[in-house]
């Protein structure tokens, strides 16, 4: 499930914490990781406006170093590496690339705070979600941790630790209960399964919750269950920050007539606004 | 409601102007600041010095030409006015995210012209606009010929001993370009402000589009420079000088005419040129696809977007 991983990165701040982080997949069957940096020609666009060549050259010197430093990390681990450095439009490529090497996740993750400290994930995730055919881990990281005075940032340590797999049991989020078993190989040992009514009370949910709950524990996790009225994505986020669990793991697609033209506004919103990692299964 | 117009008009005006400032540090210090010679924050405060001072000594031909030159003075309504600043404003912001190969010049230049059309008035075509598509067109092939000869004079001057004295001179070479960015670019921003009589001085115009204009450098010029300056194939000091006196010069020539030009289109010539003296073919195709997609394009959406907007905006208004 998890076998070939493509990890586009620019080198921020955090991305090697994070690509450390998902070393641990190895225990889920992780074999290789193709590391990918894209030049974005378009964001130079300045520069040919003003009237100079472009030194792709040196971008790309400058780049590969980078890449190096990551690949390196990941060889000592113990995992095979690819580099990519290309040039063009970020999102095309990335799916380019995705699909040429038949990659079985993708993780995204730009982030951006704002003066008040809200997580943004910019649209470049969002249509990397939209248009990919595998699933989409975007990576985030715990932000504003007020210590003694300080403020820190802090990556996901241990990213798989519990899980928040919120359901309406349409086809998408049963496909994205599929890789729970998996993560449970990685160190998840904690699962909260919620459903959040939009509408009025419906008997057969509790059943249906309950056979979950059983389910997941007969996998060996440690389960509870939440039966919610509200808003979905406004709920799943409170719930993920007031439990503090360590990954979202959900469908792209609702049931919803609109969810079916629109792709899953629920997972979009849970994804543009939650501070916690989510796993977008399609 | 003229009053309100006059306000629109001076905004965007200013906005345009201040983009510009901002958008062009890099074209004008990019090789000093490659070179390492200058810090950026000190690059961004010659840049408002030097711009300032072509802006309010020789801005005025092209203030003229944008004001007056394009379609007569006496055609020349606030509200027409407004909608050519507009414009130039509106297609400036969006190209951030648009990223099309559009000049600055050749954008005001033609907002004058599709809001002429809609308000039915006479373009100066056979006069000022056939001037200008030959400056247009003559810019980046001066401002090769320029490099080419300038850089060859400067690898036999005597000057190629004194390695500090080039940097010197590259540093005032660069202030020079952005005093010709003062003398040909500030008319596009507030050349209707004299056109329609708000400003009546040439001087007076000159002088306020050259003062946001160093604001735009001084408060957004930096990361562009930068940007720039990181990024770009590092020349060697001689080409360096050459080529940037070259656009300096090509862009001084066609401000003292009074037909603004491109200042990047100046500069890929000079560049071309400083390579050629080299015998390397510095010229790429995709550059030259580019000026010329440039200068179709940028006509294009500057004329169709004023004209759109005076004919949409002037009955909505009620404007005769």
């Amino acid at each position: 499930m998890f076998k070939k991983i493509l990890y586009p990165t620019k080198f921020e701040e955090f991305a090697l914490p994070i690509l450390k982080n998902l070393t641990c997949l190895k225990a889920a069957g992780l074999e290789e990781v193709i590391l990918m940096n894209v030049i974005e020609t378009e964001a130079l666009f300045i520069i040919r406006d003003s009237g100079f060549p472009i030194d792709f050259d040196r971008i790309r010197d400058k780049a590969q170093k980078e890449i190096n430093r990551f690949a390196e990390y990941l060889e000592t681990e113990g995992v095979a590496v690819k580099t990519k450095i290309v040039e063009g439009s970020l999102v095309s490529e990335i799916l380019k690339a995705a699909n040429e090497e038949d990659v079985s996740l993708i993780v995204a993750g730009r982030q951006k705070r704002d003066i008040l400290g809200e997580l943004f994930v910019g649209s470049t995730t969002d249509r990397i979600i939209r248009k990919s055919a595998v699933p989409v881990l975007v990576a985030k990281y715990h932000v504003l941790k007020e210590t003694a005075g300080e403020t820190t940032e802090q990556y996901c340590t241990n990213m798989f630790r519990k899980i928040l797999y919120p359901t309406d049991w349409s086809s998408s989020a049963e496909r994205a209960k599929q890789y729970i078993p998996t993560l449970h190989k990685v160190g998840a040992s904690e699962i909260i399964v919620v459903h959040v009514l939009e509408t009025d009370f419906d008997l057969g949910i509790k059943e249906k919750l309950a056979n979950l709950e059983q389910e997941f524990q007969s996998q060996g996790f440690k389960v509870s269950v939440q039966l919610i009225k509200g808003k979905p994505y406004a709920e799943i986020n409170k719930i993920a920050t007031e439990e503090d669990v360590s990954l979202i793991v959900m469908g792209s697609h609702g049931k919803g007539f609109t969810e079916a033209i629109f792709w899953g506004s629920v997972s979009q919103r849970v994804v543009e606004y939650s501070e916690k990692p989510v796993l977008v299964v399609k | 409601m003229d009053t309100v117009y006059l306000i629109g008009m001076v905004l965007s005006g200013l906005f345009f102007g201040w983009t510009i400032g901002s958008h062009y540090t890099g074209a004008v210090m990019g090789t000093a600041f490659g070179a390492k010679l200058i810090k950026p924050r000190n690059a961004t405060i010659l840049i408002a010095i030097f711009v300032l001072l072509g802006a309010t000594l020789e801005s005025h031909n092209v203030v003229k030409t944008v004001g007056t030159g394009v379609i007569e003075a006496k055609y020349m309504t606030i509200f027409g006015a407004m909608i050519m600043m507009l414009t130039a404003a509106l297609v400036t912001a969006a190209n951030t995210w648009l990223k099309l190969p559009v000049s600055t010049s050749q954008l005001a230049i033609f907002s004058v012209v599709g809001a002429a059309i809609g308000m039915k008035a006479q373009v100066q075509w056979e006069t000022t606009i056939l001037a200008l598509a030959i400056t247009w067109v003559g810019t980046p092939i001066v401002g090769a010929i320029l490099g080419f000869i300038l850089t060859k004079v400067m690898d036999i001057s005597a000057l190629t001993k004194f390695d500090k004295a080039k940097k010197y001179l590259l540093l005032l070479v660069c202030c020079y370009a952005a005093y010709t960015l003062g003398c040909n670019n500030t008319g596009n921003a507030v050349g209707v402000f004299f056109g329609t009589g708000a400003i009546p001085s040439k001087m007076l115009a000159g002088f306020i589009g050259g003062i946001v204009m160093a604001i735009g450098a001084l408060t957004w010029g930096r990361p562009l420079l930068e940007k720039v300056g990181l990024h770009i194939v590092s020349l060697d000091i001689n080409s360096a000088v050459g080529a940037q006196l070259a656009q300096g010069i090509t862009a001084h020539i066609a401000a003292s005419l009074g037909y603004p030009t491109s200042m990047n289109q100046a500069m890929i010539g000079g560049i071309a040129g400083a390579g050629l003296s080299r015998g390397i073919n510095a010229i790429n195709m995709k550059t030259i696809k580019e000026i010329v997609v440039s200068w179709f394009l940028t006509p294009l959406i500057g004329a169709v977007v004023a004209f759109v907007l005076y004919s949409v905006l002037s009955p909505l208004l009620g404007v005769k």
